[in-house]
């Protein structure tokens, strides 16, 4: 366990060196909701209507500022292991004494609570300038919301462990996860909130597992969701986490052993 | 005239050092990785550049081939100053680093070759010309149509080595191109690299930690230590000043010999079974008289001290 | 000279199609997910409009053009130059191979800029050109000849201050090393370049039309075409692009000159 520890606290270190990276992540974060807010204000003011589906003004407004901490914390673009099997990096991690994808998710984790750090002062910035417009949960909300939170991290890091580990197979995935991750995203609720889809599409996009990534839970901390539809919805993530884990699984254990560690 | 002068050339490097505690009071880190460092070199000259690392070789190595400024001091190279980046000097001039590739990792070598052609500008008869004479010196026409991820380490350097002459260039400067290779690789560099430098006499600037490299391939050495020049002449003269000495071996067959060798006079020891005598080369006649009458001659052998122990000498001092 | 420079880019165009030919599944993930982008944009559009009958009194057609312009200017960017530039910031640099680039008789610049060409890239403007075409002719705006004219020669100055933008934004790469999300920084800011400028405060309209002009890229293009050429705006676009193509080639040649490669 003291190995996995270390291990974390040196890959904080790591990354905590990119200082200038800071400010430049703060940056992108205001950039992305800075633009919904101003195109959701016209979009609103020219409607003339209070509602869009559910959703007020402040709603949507909170719904991107939520949005924008889980884009922060999506896993896909801070996993390295499809790129160190391409590259041959992951032979360091096999013939080391530990689980090499426990350390693969200490990296991942140790870069998440970086991002978590990050989003704290673009909060405040946010906060300063758009107080109006974020409606805040309740403490049994926020508290739901931050497991949820958690598991939808965890069914992320299942799909885009599935994903990566597909690089022993076929190779490169690096256009795959991007593709694949933008596909997620539209259908996680990452663009708009799924409310504002036309009803049979929307029926589409909530039957699949994405939605638990970035709809379910901003309307989480919007209240909109009941506590027994939150339940539920716990379950579903976990049962869904595992059938990705399992595939996981499956496509690592026969991936490791076609693995050759060229590339280096 | 020279074809390269270096006049004073200096390089510091400063670096600003902050963390979170104390963001508003960051210190300047200064290195000075070339100091005033002077040297003229002859057209055709092949000159070895020693040093330990971080003596500051790469790095002045670095400003005579345009890649960084100097921070003062003056360089004249072909009457171009580097760093100006004249073109009509980078045309002229070329750079292997032996743990850098400028080749496409993932094309077939030819590829590469055929766009540094374009690069260079360089006419369709000369560079056939000059392809077929690396081809056949260096027997690689089975790697170019091979990817460069796919080669070996001696392959990869010898496809680099190709693309650097490929628009004959009258400088070269070669930062450790042999590192990392077999022996066997090796040698085919060095007889590359000697041929080439006889034939067409292009000036050339090598450094190299491998003293077989120096050995063979340099009449003249430059020693730099914390980026000061220690020592600029010839190789046979740097032994003959550091180490005037002659290094006597003798095979001891039994705890007989070996009391004999305890009882002759001079700077010895015994590794194993390996008596080792230094010698000043004015007193080995009468060294050698004595280990000769009382050793059997087809046990003793009669070297110079290594280069790299004359190295090793220079920077202890 | 620039007939050298062209030659230089038909070797590096013929050895990127080789090279990426070796992995067709690339090329195949990267169509797919350029259509699914687009397919993602027309649904949002949908909704957008579905609620508004204009945005900032640009109608829906408007809009769709403004983003497929704005997207061909991407793409043909990310196809030609994007990579090459990029790689200033996570390889060149940090690695020390940009001394390769500064030891040949080339403009480093130019010669990074158009290294790294991804051609498969342009197969994207199959439907983003019908694209379009389809929006401009659906505005119901009378469009002459005069308007694609000086639409056209403004869109080519346009993608020219897209390029030196791009450049300017990576150049701290000479001075910050480690700063690794510099090479993101176009991707957020383009996002601007999908929305009529009319959306944002007054405040942004003039930081992004005139300090960092990256809404210039595409509106002013756009007005062109649907308005009467308004030579106040063809002036602006023409000095504002001669400034930051010195702007850029100035901090460029200030980078270059501090630039202390890396240690092997």
């Amino acid at each position: 366990m003291k190995k996995y520890l270390a291990y974390f606290i040196v890959s904080f270190r790591s990354f905590s060196t990119y200082k200038a990276d800071f400010l430049v992540g703060i940056i992108f974060n205001l950039v992305y909701f800075f633009i919904y807010f101003s195109l959701w204000k016209a979009i609103y003011s020219s409607s003339g209507n209070a509602l869009i589906g559910t959703y007020t003004l402040a709603s949507t407004i909170t719904y991107y500022f939520i949005i924008t901490l889980i884009f922060r914390l999506d896993i896909s673009g801070k996993i390295w292991l499809g790129s160190d099997v391409w590259d041959g990096y992951f032979t360091n991690d096999l013939v080391k004494p530990w689980n090499a994808i426990a350390v693969h998710t200490l990296i991942t984790l140790s870069d998440l609570a970086i991002e978590i750090m990050l989003y704290l002062p673009f909060a405040a910035i946010i906060f300063m300038f758009a107080f109006n417009y974020i409606l805040l949960p309740t403490f049994a909300m926020f508290i739901f919301f931050l497991i949820t939170l958690i598991l939808g991290i965890f069914l992320n890091f299942t799909i885009n462990f599935c994903i990566q580990a597909l690089t022993f197979h076929f190779g490169d995935q690096e256009g795959n996860t991007n593709l694949i991750n933008y596909i997620i995203s539209f259908f996680a609720g990452g663009i708009f909130p799924l409310a504002f889809l036309p009803e049979n599409l929307r029926n589409i996009f909530m039957s699949l597992p994405f939605r638990y990534l970035f709809d379910f839970p901003a309307n989480v901390f919007l209240g909109k969701i009941s506590v027994s539809e939150i339940w539920i919805g716990w379950a579903q993530m976990l049962i869904w986490g595992l059938i990705f884990a399992l595939v996981f699984k499956f496509i690592y254990s026969t991936g490791l052993k076609k693995y050759t560690g060229t590339g280096r | 005239m020279s074809i390269i002068s270096a006049k004073n050339v200096t390089k510091t490097f400063t670096k600003l050092d902050y963390n979170w505690r104390n963001l508003f009071k960051s210190k300047k880190i200064e290195t000075t990785a070339v100091n005033k460092l002077n040297i003229e070199i002859e057209e055709g000259e092949f000159v070895g550049f020693l040093g330990p690392n971080g003596a500051g070789k790469t790095t002045f190595l670095k400003i005579l081939s345009s890649i960084i400024h100097p921070t003062s001091g003056e360089v004249s190279i072909m009457g171009y100053t580097p760093w100006e980046r004249d073109f009509r000097y980078l045309s002229q001039m070329a750079i292997v680093m032996g743990q850098k590739n400028q080749l496409w990792w993932d094309l077939p070598a030819i590829d590469s070759f055929n766009m540094l052609k374009e690069v260079y500008s360089i006419p369709d008869e000369k560079y056939k010309k000059n392809l077929d004479k690396m081809v056949e010196t260096l027997d690689m026409k089975s790697l170019l149509t091979k990817q460069l991820r796919s080669m070996s380490l001696g392959e990869r350097m010898k496809c680099e080595l190709t693309a650097s002459f490929l628009h004959s260039p009258k400088v070269i400067f070669l930062d450790e191109p042999t590192i990392g290779l077999d022996v066997v690789s090796s040698h085919s560099i060095r007889k590359f690299l000697k041929k080439i430098n006889a034939e067409e006499k292009i000036t050339m600037i090598l450094t190299s930690h491998y003293m077989g490299d120096i050995e063979a391939l340099c009449k003249r050495v430059v020693i730099v230590d914390k980026g000061k020049k220690v020592y600029d002449g010839g190789l046979a003269e740097l032994k003959e000043k550091y180490a005037p000495e002659k290094k006597i071996e003798i095979y001891l067959e039994n705890l007989e010999e070996k009391e004999k060798f305890a009882k002759i006079e001079g700077n010895k020891k015994i590794v194993e079974n390996k008596g080792i005598i230094r010698v000043q080369k004015h007193e080995i006649a009468s060294v050698v008289n004595q280990v000769f009458s009382q050793f059997n001659p087809e046990n003793i052998s009669i070297t110079e001290i290594e280069t790299e122990e004359v190295i090793g000498k220079i920077f202890n001092k | 000279m620039i007939f050298r420079y062209i030659k230089i880019n038909l070797v590096l165009f013929k050895n990127s199609l080789i090279r990426d030919s070796q992995i067709p599944g690339h090329i195949v993930s990267s169509i797919l997910f350029r259509v699914l982008e687009l397919v993602v944009s027309l649904v949002f559009f949908k909704v957008i409009f579905t609620n508004t009958p204009d945005l900032a009194g640009w109608n829906y057609y408007q809009v769709l053009f403004l983003y497929a312009f704005a997207r061909i200017i991407m793409i043909v960017h990310n196809a030609w130059l994007k990579r090459g530039v990029q790689s200033m910031a996570t390889d060149l640099i940090r690695k020390g191979e940009f001394d390769f680039y500064l030891a040949k008789p080339v403009d480093p610049m130019v010669m990074v800029s158009i290294r790294r060409p991804r051609i498969y890239n342009f197969l994207s403007l199959l439907f983003l050109i019908p694209l379009a075409f389809y929006a401009a002719a659906k505005t119901g705006i009378p469009i002459g000849f005069d308007n694609i004219f000086w639409f056209l020669f403004v869109g080519i100055i346009a993608f020219l201050l897209y390029y030196f933008l791009t450049v300017l934004v990576i150049s701290p790469a000479f001075w910050f090393v480690r700063l690794w999300s510099i090479s993101e920084i176009m991707d957020r800011m383009n996002t601007f370049m999908r929305y009529p400028v009319g959306i944002f405060p007054e405040a942004i309209k003039i930081t992004l039309m005139i300090v960092f002009p990256v809404m210039t890229v595409s509106y002013i293009p756009a007005q062109t075409l649907f308005y009467p050429p308004n030579p106040v705006w063809i002036l602006f676009i023409i000095t504002v692009t001669a400034l930051f193509g010195l702007i850029t080639r100035l901090v460029w040649l200030a980078g270059q000159r501090n630039y202390n490669s890396a240690s092997s």
